[in-house]
């Protein structure tokens, strides 16, 4: 590791923590800005002064703003993130165990989406127009106009009711000591998401690949006497990677939030769900806890993709994320 | 700049935007069947009356795909309005700022463009309950990062040009710059990234109807009447399949547009070989 | 001896329109000679065709011979055998001609242990060395840096490195000094002259300034719009021009150094 890569890391660190406190105090803020108070939910109309103060009390929000921000920060610090105000049962741990649907479901829709663009869009971006390189093109712009969870419904559709190979929906109630279990209630899931992302994606790779088969240094290694293939493999991919690799921080970020979304289809007890119900609970507790925990992961994978893009391609100055166009 | 009758992409996506234009207006006072009309029978299969059939309710699934289109374009017009006003405003000043300015939006804007869209949306929403007009407000300022980039970087590079050196000298405003030679420059790839984020509110705006966080009824959007048809896909796929089938088709739709608009746009920087 | 004949070479697009036609030149062996012509004129489509690098829409006919071999109608494996050895393009943009996420080292020394045998325990001194050849002070920090960190002119004389590293027969230099400074562009001028003297090269020097082709080069042959116009020595060119384009060339050419001259010498003069 060099020193310029030592410094970019360092000053890519210093502004993830700030845009994360940023973010802190925008949830936060942004949660309250609603009339009335988180309490309002927890006690009948027409109650006596003593039951609403009793209420407020036991929200925390009969404090003054302030201190409410402060407790939560260092709550969410010491990752307690408080009790929901609907069951009253501690959120953390209800985090963690959605965590083990939303991570894997997320991961492995994203890799496989990002192993199989890398074919596709290389060729998608050949010019002959076999029927292939047609379908391939289809399927990419086809493939971002789709909303993910309708993907999920017609393949609940076929693959669930219709074929009954799959199951429709759930997951093992004891987690992952079924792995059978929950990865069968998984591949679903994961292959609509990496569908779509993999429609996307693939766009990017046919780009990149464009721009390296037009490129004047793959003309040079040519000249040089390199054959197109070796040209293509020293020179190529590296530079072919390099846009590709500045727009993966907010693909997983997409890839997340799709999985986030289609969890509603396939009933999965994970993060998404809990943040739905949560928002429709009015339980803030849990909102801010989901939220915190979603911003960390995108913004942790960001700083992941702009340490990797850095690392191959040593133009980009100090400040920038990448291009993305 | 090429004309528009060879441009198929422009003119296709015209067309079909158009046509969603025109089912939205006249779903505003005529639909085959009112939306509390409920005569229909159950999930009755698509008939001459009722021509896509109907819903768990007896209501007319074709009025209510009617009345998905008129949200769709609804709010994708509008957030996309509130996107350029907010993201663009941000973007042009960001675009003049300089030295330590310069880096600080640099660095605040790529982090905001990678927070997702649609978690800033449920935020909102959570925070002023789930109505339409939350929707659209939401789904605006979640896009309004991508309008300020995009803005960043286009008066960035009209600034460096020559001609705006050229005009400085000659002892115009800065306002008045902006005005004369800034916004005429970057309006056209305004457009196309408009045309294209039209589409991006549409689905993010499926997404929260789909999840129980968009317009309550009678607003239904397409995302909703999918998140009902949930329920009844295995005895009436077609719920499922038509406002799924709309939407796509709706994102499709304003993508050519956009890319129409692109190609119209580039025709003159093409380079001879 | 003419160890390169090229005759009625044509370049067309797919929709048929010829953008090179009815070109022929001869080159023999330690011959200079200057392609003349303005942007557009066809002349980098011309080196491009000899070393079959035209980019994939456009098609070449005729017939390009290098010592016996037609080289439109060798396979491309027979072709890469010819690249590089035989015949080898210095390109004019070296910002994008050179690959930006390599260091320079590493792409010099690609075409050195190649052709040169050099092997890796070797590679950095016969970097350094050939950076030198070039001229380039400080070879070594040239050596690790990457293309967009050295100068214009230190990228130029790298990608001539590169090219001198594959001991060709035959250099083309496709509008090298182009989009350099004057100064610079001088030294790269006298550089490549020396190079090919040193190495007995024949070159052939692309530009559209008939004041840089008449310092390397012994004879030009003009082109406009796809087709030679005109063919001589330097001199015949410069004193006694046939076709109107080739004049005007030389006359916009020798009015601007007169003015320089006048200037120079204090001679008054009218600004027409």
């Amino acid at each position: 590791m060099n020193k310029s890569l030592v410094r970019y890391l360092i000053r890519r660190f210093l502004i993830l923590c700030a845009t994360f406190c940023t973010s802190l105090v925008a949830i936060f803020v942004l949660l309250r800005l609603v009339p009335g108070d988180p309490s309002d939910s927890l006690i009948p109309i027409g109650a006596t002064p003593d039951q609403i103060l009793a209420a407020k009390h036991l929200v925390g929000t009969d404090k003054p703003l302030f201190f409410q921000f402060t407790h939560w920060v260092t709550q969410t610090a010491s990752l307690h993130f408080g009790n929901s105000l609907t069951s009253g049962s501690p959120i953390a741990p209800e985090i963690f165990a959605r965590l083990q649907i939303t991570i894997p479901l997320t991961v492995s829709a994203f890799l496989i989406a990002l192993t199989l663009s890398i074919p596709t869009g290389i060729i998608a971006a050949r010019k002959s127009s076999t029927w292939y390189v047609k379908f391939l093109n289809y399927f990419s712009q086809l493939g971002i106009a789709i909303p993910v969870f309708w993907v999920g419904l017609i393949s609940v559709y076929l693959f669930a009711l219709k074929l009954n190979l799959l199951p429709a929906g759930g997951f093992p109630a004891t987690s992952w000591h079924d792995p059978v279990g929950a990865i069968k209630s998984l591949i679903l899931p994961v292959l609509t998401v990496s569908f779509v992302m993999g429609a996307s994606l693939t766009r990017y790779v046919k780009s990149a690949t464009l721009d390296v088969l037009n490129s004047d240094f793959l003309r040079t290694s040519r000249s040089l006497g390199y054959s197109f293939g070796k040209s293509m493999w020293r020179h190529g991919i590296r530079n072919g990677a390099a846009p590709v690799i500045s727009v993966l921080g907010i693909e997983f970020a997409t890839t997340f939030v799709g999985a986030v979304v289609v969890e509603t289809v396939f009933a999965l007890p994970g993060l998404g769900s809990l943040l739905v119900k949560g928002i429709q609970e009015h339980d803030y507790p849990t909102v801010q806890g989901v939220l915190f925990v979603s911003t960390l992961i995108v913004m942790i994978s960001g700083f992941v993709a702009d340490i990797l893009q850095k690392w191959l391609d040593p133009r980009l100055n100090k400040y920038s994320q990448g291009s993305v166009t | 700049m090429r004309p528009i009758s060879r441009n198929s992409k422009l003119l296709s996506g015209s067309i079909l935007v158009a046509f969603f234009f025109f089912v939205a207006i006249i779903s505003l006072t005529w639909t085959p069947f009112k939306l509390d009309d409920m005569s229909g029978g159950r999930l009755s299969s698509p008939s001459w009356r009722h021509f896509l059939g109907t819903d768990t309710l007896g209501r007319d699934q074709l009025s209510r795909v009617m009345i998905g289109a008129r949200i769709a374009i609804e709010v994708g017009f509008l957030a996309v309005l509130i996107g350029i006003l907010v993201g663009g405003s941000i973007g042009i000043i960001a675009g003049f700022a300089r030295g330590k300015w310069d880096d600080l939006f640099t660095s605040f804007l790529d982090t905001l463009i990678a927070f997702p869209t649609l978690l800033l949306a449920m935020l909102i929403i959570a925070a002023r309950g789930s109505s339409l007009f939350s929707g659209i407000l939401a789904i605006g300022l979640g896009i309004s990062s991508v309008f300020a980039r995009v803005t960043r970087l286009l008066v960035k590079s009209v600034l460096s040009r020559d001609f705006i050196t050229a005009a400085r000298v000659s002892g115009t405003t800065w306002p008045r710059i902006t005005l004369i030679h800034v916004i005429p420059n970057i309006w056209p790839t305004l457009l196309v990234t408009s045309a294209l984020q039209i589409g991006v509110a549409g689905l993010a705006e499926a997404s929260l109807s789909f999840l129980g966080l968009g317009a309550p009824p009678p607003n239904d959007s397409w995302g909703s009447l999918l998140q009902q048809a949930q329920n009844t896909v295995y005895s009436a796929p077609l719920s499922a399949i038509v406002p799924g089938l709309c939407l796509v088709l709706f994102v499709i739709s304003v993508n050519l547009l956009a890319d129409g608009i692109r190609f119209h746009f580039d025709q003159n920087s093409r380079v001879a070989p | 001896m003419n160890i390169l004949n090229i005759q009625a070479l044509r370049i067309s697009s797919e929709a048929g329109v010829d953008l090179v036609s009815r070109v022929d030149l001869e080159l023999s062996a330690g011959a200079r000679l200057g392609i003349l012509g303005e942007s557009g004129s066809g002349k980098s489509l011309t080196a491009l065709a000899i070393t079959r690098l035209l980019p994939p829409a456009l098609y070449s006919s005729g017939s390009i011979n290098l010592r016996g071999t037609e080289l439109l109608n060798v396979s491309e494996k027979e072709m890469c055998k010819i690249r590089g050895s035989k015949i080898a393009i210095v390109f004019q943009d070296p910002l994008t001609s050179l690959d930006p996420l390599m260091k320079i080292g590493k792409q010099l020394s690609l075409p050195l242990s190649r052709y040169q045998g050099v092997k890796r325990s070797g590679l950095r001194v016969a970097v350094e060395a050939a950076l030198n050849e070039v001229k380039i002070t400080d070879p070594k920090r040239v050596a690790h840096s990457y293309p967009h960190e050295i100068s214009g002119g230190e990228r130029q004389r790298v990608a001539l490195a590169m090219a001198l590293a594959c001991q060709p027969e035959i250099l083309i230099a496709d509008e090298i000094t182009t989009s350099l400074d004057v100064s610079i562009a001088a030294e790269v001028l006298e550089l490549l002259d020396l190079l090919v003297r040193t190495r007995n090269m024949s070159l052939i020097f692309i530009s559209h300034d008939i004041a840089t082709v008449s310092q390397v080069a012994d004879d030009a042959i003009v082109m406009q719009a796809g087709v030679i116009v005109e063919r001589g020595t330097i001199a015949e060119l410069i004193r006694n021009p046939q076709d109107p384009y080739t004049k005007k060339l030389v006359r916009s050419a020798l009015n601007l150094e007169t003015v320089l001259l006048n200037i120079a010498q204090g001679t008054p003069h009218d600004f027409l």
